[in-house]
């Protein structure tokens, strides 16, 4: 509940120019100059804060290192690592809510979580570096559902927004393409577990990277799920927790935490510096024995299939 | 936990010295002008354009980009 009040409260502050409406203008004050740590499209008529992967394609574009935004990047990464995607972006909560729908559910192999990367460094910022256009803007579902269906629904008149004619009359093949990507990743949200954060997302590819070097991490007690491994079936991004906790698919929601078996922490990096308990020992003593009765019970329960 | 530590006064001092070596303002990170008008190529005159020749855009033309990006 905590969670989803973050994401709301990140959509709400995030896109809050309620002057759009009255002035017939997108926001340009000094809050444009500072980016959210989620994507969020800066061309929303009611966006009040940058998106850091326009900004990012804004840089290549201009071939100019991003310092502030490698900084803010770094910072954040090295803290938390990809809790924002978790926790603040609201188009994750579009798709868990997608996925609430009942259908048949989907789960891709992990290989396909690298595409990602070739979006990050493909699309995002080579394309931009060499075409000098922001092409992931061009064809982002983020942009589409926040920026480019509201502009086509508002049409606003005057100031920069009619030059060359009115938006509506503008619309052509890329916003058809635009929507079908949109609906495509709708539908598919319907079926697979976040897909867009897991496939494609750029923001979620650079968060990724800090998985396991952030300040904050999570940390399992012990290997072993006395639940027989069914604990992972309640992460929204289909990770197994107890054998790879820091996996950079995970966006650190945090839900693993409050799971029965209860073996999932998420703890500084210095908690793990302090001297073992003295009955660390005896924890591993039984951890083999659980271990040992998990596997006799797997064994008969496959003798019985 | 040292490393982390490292690597974040890093990344800290590269978002402060960075941009101040090249002149980059918070204005760069969105191409709008903040005081509600659209800036001009002259935005790029003077000192500035002198110190970071590859700020060549119009951003004028970067907010047309911006806009016309999303439909």
């Amino acid at each position: 509940m905590k969670r989803r009040l973050f994401q709301i409260g990140t959509l709400v502050v995030s896109n809050s120019y309620i002057g759009a409406v009255f002035y017939n203008t997108i926001y340009q004050g000094p809050f444009k100059g500072i980016c959210v740590p989620v994507m969020n499209c800066y061309g929303c008529p009611l966006a009040t804060v940058s998106c850091p992967i326009g900004t990012l394609q804004h840089f290549a574009i201009i071939k100019a290192l991003p310092f502030m935004l490698i900084g803010f990047f770094g910072i954040i990464g090295l803290v938390v690592g990809r809790m924002t995607c978790g926790w603040l972006c609201p188009f994750g909560l579009f798709q868990e809510m997608l996925y609430k729908i009942k259908t048949k559910k989907f789960f891709p192999r992990k290989v396909w979580s690298y595409s990602k990367y070739v979006v990050l460094v493909g699309l995002t910022l080579l394309v931009a570096y060499w075409v000098g256009e922001p092409w992931f803007c061009k064809l982002c579902p983020v942009g589409t559902l926040e920026a480019g269906i509201p502009f086509v629904l508002w049409n606003p008149t005057g100031d920069i927004f009619t030059e060359g004619g009115s938006i509506v009359s503008r619309v052509g093949a890329l916003f058809y393409a635009k929507l079908f990507i949109l609906f495509g990743l709708i539908a598919a949200a319907t079926f697979v577990q976040q897909p867009f954060c897991r496939y494609a997302c750029p923001m979620g590819a650079i968060w990724s990277l800090f998985n396991r070097v952030s300040l904050f991490k999570l940390k399992v007690r012990s290997s072993v799920c006395a639940f027989f491994d069914d604990c992972h079936r309640g992460c929204p991004v289909d990770i197994n927790v107890h054998h790879n906790p820091n996996d950079g698919d995970c966006i650190r929601c945090l839900e693993c935490t409050k799971w029965t078996c209860k073996t999932v922490k998420f703890k500084p990096a210095w908690s793990e510096e302090k001297a073992p308990p003295e009955h660390e020992h005896e924890h591993s003593d039984l951890e083999r024995i659980v271990k040992e009765m998990i596997e006799k019970e797997r064994q008969s329960r496959n003798h019985k299939n | 936990m040292r490393r982390q530590a490292f690597c974040i006064s890093l990344c800290l001092l590269l978002s402060v010295v960075g941009p101040a070596l090249f002149a980059q303002t918070s204005e760069d990170v969105c191409p709008v002008s903040p005081d509600g008008e659209l800036a001009e190529t002259s935005d790029f005159n003077g000192e500035r354009a002198s110190r970071s020749k590859d700020f060549t855009v119009p951003r004028r033309q970067m907010l047309m980009e911006m806009i016309t990006s999303v439909y």
